[in-house]
């Protein structure tokens, strides 16, 4: 007997009374959240503090902001998520009823990653609970300060028949894996999300994974280099690097590398100082392993700006690194870090060519003066998500779904894409007993007749056939 | 093993040779994507006469079951998604933010590469081509395994595909388990497979490997409840078209019926009245009445009647695979027949008290692919709907909601995954990519968000 099944089933339980469907329940859960959120904000903020060195500013816009603008997103817009929608009819079924309803999986199980550990957790958790389903969340044990004030603080704001806070490492998860889930959410490496898929097809439960890679990122000869320096250095440094849509590597000739490394070193400073180890707006990095794991990554190509570190603080520097071989360590593997390398290619073609050679990451940058070469950009390659002429960006609208594609995952969410991905879509077709004599032609036997009738109708365009 | 693409290419050569076709970029523009449809339309209209005779092999259908059950349907898609086309994979612009009034964001449709569909032999043409007509449409290059059950079909499709489609970016691959397995083994963009749950565990297993996304299309015991306030007559001739069309192997047919004792007796006298117009006499000899697939599922059906009140029907002959449409009455829910998928021409009675009642039943047991329900009095139906989960419903019909162009076709739980038809499949078999594009200027404006932070943030 494992540690979960108890839980589990009072949840099952709970699911079943039908408890979370009605309006009202979703919406007072969704406020508990908000309230979660507000009444302990500062909580929050030291245990981000705690985990990641995460500034109060980054904090608040990465973390506690987006999740309150995703409870505020459903709690306005709950019913009309959760109501029918109605679908367009073939002539055949003019007089009938037909919509979808949005239903509840049940049991849904979300996993969270350490790096946005608020984030990740409440966003998905937002879309399960508008949806209606009871939720089992497992926080990351990596992210030691923000577990605790999930596991011990976060109940108590919601109701608890249907909701829990499992914890544990990857024992734990994989005993929590063999029980049955009608929804997997899972948010990590390809590695595990493997595992996650493996376990999953044992009961036939559907699941999004949200993963990783390494995401490109184009800078073309014509641009200016300063803009695109800040904008790229924002976005790799922010949380230090640990972001699963942050610039992995940049792609751009060895004269605009040329142009760029001041312009990077000049954005590092501008941000972080002098001595960016002194710096509040830059965080750490969350573990020992991680840290020799990124220490090792300094060592290939050649250290262009920063190369620091120090060990006691997990702290390592803005880095940015060039005459890098593709089969170096730090090509082969999602950074993860606040270490940018640059790729020379001459000119785009080889850029695609580089960029289609490798797995499908979860988000590509391009920039240029030219929307054409953007465009480009955007038509011959793939990704989970494209921003042009800015870094992760284009996660910031919840009116775009964000997910992977290949080995960067399967499924997207944010806004209503979270309440769909929660919801079983159940086609519904109501018709009345009477009309009998208009479906008489389908009944056998059938004569020679009846196949010519139907074979004509075949014959005319716009006309549905399906004469049932 | 036997292929569309002649010579002795290995499975893994022809997924290869799909890849590189695909790669090439040459089933992106949607001029090229609609041509292959028009290809595959012209194909359906030629060869009408092979398939017909294929299906009547297989499945004993006739003109009229072919037609109106597989050929209709994939012709009605083709037709939809021609039309629908360059509106589906036109970018979507979406709602900005306040910080994106001056930028492009917007949805961006594009194919996933290399897509499976892994066919079923109960409606061995249209479970195949279907899903292949979304793929194509998504741009993608699609191999499809046909069941090797219904061979027929198999060999006639590894046939005349590759005269009508592109030959590299679609093949086809015969066989049974072991090319099955060996398939699987490849890395595709997608697999959508229509089968049984062992099955759609086992793709699913497979697909994980490759972190490949899956669509399942799977069975389960589509429960028909049929309420006291109803029209009998209509109700049991509506559920006998419907069940024991292709003689009950139909993934979306009423697998039994839950009604009240007080009716039992009529609804099977107005089955039985309902299968001899259908049917005559003797439905052996009605040119409309189907065959069980293969000897397996014959023995198998046969054997699900042990025990049980014959109320209509049970007779079988091995040699044809015919077995009588049957009707069971007052079935134990415990007994074989209610503890598996029927997929034949037995209809089992379970009586129940009351809505409630039927309910419970149904929320004891796993997710099916359709339910049904019959009655005159709306918040019955309204109940019944509310308080269970399927695939899809039907109230007052069968199988109608499956055949509706904007309704998304699929299971839930182990019933299936995903879905498809019309835009569904055009989405399934796309990734929906989400793009902002930003003009490389403005850089003022978005100095605020660069550190240091603002002086009055609180620091550690």
């Amino acid at each position: 007997m494992d540690p979960f099944t108890d839980t589990l089933q009072r949840l099952r339980e709970a699911f079943g009374s039908g408890r979370t469907r009605p309006a009202e329940f979703r919406a007072a859960q969704l406020k508990g959240l908000g309230r979660f959120l507000r009444e302990n904000k500062q909580l929050l903020q030291e245990a981000l503090a705690q985990d990641l060195h995460k500034s109060v500013f980054e904090s608040e816009v990465s973390e506690i902001s987006i999740s309150q603008s995703e409870i505020d997103s459903a709690l306005r817009n709950l019913r009309a998520w959760m109501k029918d929608e109605k679908v367009s009819k073939n002539l055949a079924t003019q007089l009938d009823s037909a919509f979808i309803r949005k239903e509840p999986f049940g049991l849904v199980l979300i996993v969270a990653p350490w790096n946005y550990p608020v984030n990740l957790i409440l966003v998905p958790l937002v879309g399960a609970l508008a949806a209606g389903n009871c939720v089992v969340l497992k926080p990351s044990e990596v992210s030691k300060s923000t577990e605790k004030v999930l596991a011990e603080v976060l109940p108590r704001y919601l109701d608890q028949s249907c909701f829990a806070v499992v914890l544990g490492g990857p024992q734990e998860m994989g005993q929590l894996l063999e029980h049955k889930f009608d929804y997997i959410f899972f948010t990590g490496s390809p590695q595990v999300g493997k595992t996650v898929m493996a376990a999953a097809a044992k009961h036939l439960t559907p699941i999004t994974l949200e993963l990783g890679g390494k995401n490109p990122c184009y800078v073309d000869d014509n641009c200016d280099p300063q803009t695109v320096a800040n904008r790229v250095a924002w976005f790799r440094y922010f949380n230090t690097g640990q972001t699963c849509v942050a610039p992995d590597y940049v792609l751009c000739s060895p004269e605009m590398q040329a142009r760029l490394l001041p312009a990077l070193q000049s954005s590092i400073t501008r941000f972080y100082g002098e001595d960016p180890q002194s710096s509040p707006d830059l965080g750490r990095i969350i573990n020992h392993k991680h840290f020799q794991r990124l220490r090792g990554l300094l060592s290939c190509g050649r250290v262009a700006i920063g190369g620091q570190s120090d060990e006691s603080e997990r702290y390592i520097a803005p880095t940015v690194l060039v005459d890098v071989q593709e089969t170096e360590p730090v090509m082969q593997e999602e950074i993860f870090g606040p270490i940018l390398p640059i790729m020379n290619v001459r000119g785009l073609d080889e850029a695609i060519d580089f960029i289609n050679r490798r797995e499908k990451p979860l988000a590509l940058y391009a920039f240029s003066n030219s929307n054409q070469v953007v465009k480009r950009v955007l038509a011959q390659t793939s990704s989970g998500g494209f921003c042009g002429n800015d870094g992760f960006m284009h996660m910031t609208l919840s009116s775009l779904p964000f997910g992977g594609v290949g080995a960067s995952g399967m499924g997207s969410y944010h806004g209503k894409f979270s309440f769909d991905t929660f919801s079983h879509h159940r086609a519904c077709l109501l018709r009345r007993p009477g009309l009998e004599k208009i479906y008489a032609i389908r009944y056998p036997p059938h004569s020679p007749r009846n196949l010519r009738l139907l074979l004509l109708a075949m014959e005319a365009r716009g006309c549905s056939c399906t004469l049932l | 093993m036997e292929t569309s693409i002649k010579g002795t290419m290995s499975i893994s050569e022809v997924v290869q040779r799909a890849r590189a076709a695909f790669n090439s970029g040459k089933a992106r523009p949607l001029q090229f994507r609609i041509q292959q449809l028009e290809g595959l339309r012209r194909m359906i209209r030629e060869r009408e006469k092979d398939l017909v005779g294929a299906l009547t092999a297989d499945l004993h259908k006739n003109e009229w079951n072919a037609y109106y059950e597989e050929i209709v349907y994939i012709l009605e898609e083709i037709d939809y998604v021609i039309q629908k086309l360059p509106e589906w994979a036109a970018d979507e612009p979406v709602e900005k933010t306040p910080q994106t009034q001056q930028d492009e964001p917007y949805i961006h449709s594009e194919p996933l590469g290399v897509v499976l569909v892994i066919g079923a032999w109960n409606y061995p043409f249209s479970l195949t081509i279907q899903p292949m007509v979304g793929a194509i449409a998504a741009g993608n290059a699609v191999l499809i395994k046909p069941s090797e059950l219904s061979e027929n079909t198999a060999s006639l499709l590894a046939a005349v595909i590759p005269q009508y489609l592109d030959k590299d970016l679609y093949a086809v691959i015969c066989g049974g388990v072991p090319e099955t397995t060996e398939v699987l083994k490849e890395r595709f963009d997608h697999i959508l497979c229509t089968g049984s749950t062992a099955v759609g565990k086992i793709v699913m297993a497979a697909a994980a490997k490759h972190l490949t996304p899956v669509t399942l299309g799977l069975g389960g015991k589509n429960p028909c409840y049929v309420d006291k306030d109803c029209d009998l007559d209509i109700a049991c001739r509506r559920i006998a078209w419907g069940k024991f069309m292709n003689s009950g192997q139909n993934c979306v047919g009423p697998d039994y019926i839950l009604c009240d004792p007080s009716i039992q007796n009529q609804i099977v006298e107005k089955l039985k009245k309902s299968l001899k117009e259908f049917y005559g006499e003797d439905a052996k000899k009605s040119r409309d009445y189907g065959r069980i697939i293969n000897c397996q599922h014959f023995q198998r059906i046969m054997g699900l009647m042990e025990g049980q009140k014959v109320a209509h029907g049970g007779a079988g002959d091995a040699a044809t695979r015919y077995i009588a449409p049957t009707i069971l009455m007052d079935v134990d829910p415990q007994s074989q027949v209610m503890q598996e998928e029927v997929f034949g021409p037995i209809m089992p009675i379970v009586c129940v008290r009351g809505l409630e009642e039927a309910i419970q039943f149904i929320n004891q047991r796993e997710k099916a692919l359709a339910l049904y329900v019959f009655s005159l009095n709306d918040k019955v139906i309204k109940k019944m709907i509310t308080e269970t989960s399927s695939g899809g419903v039907t109230a007052n019909d069968i199988m109608v909601h499956s055949t509706v162009h904007s309704l998304p076709y699929g299971g839930v739980g182990s019933s299936g995954m995903g879905s498809y038809r019309g835009w569904e499949s055009f989405k399934t078999f796309s990734h929906r990519r989400s793009c902002l594009v930003r003009p490389l200027l403005n850089e003022e404006s978005l100095k605020a968000r660069y550190p240091p932070s603002p002086a009055k943030m609180p620091r550690h």
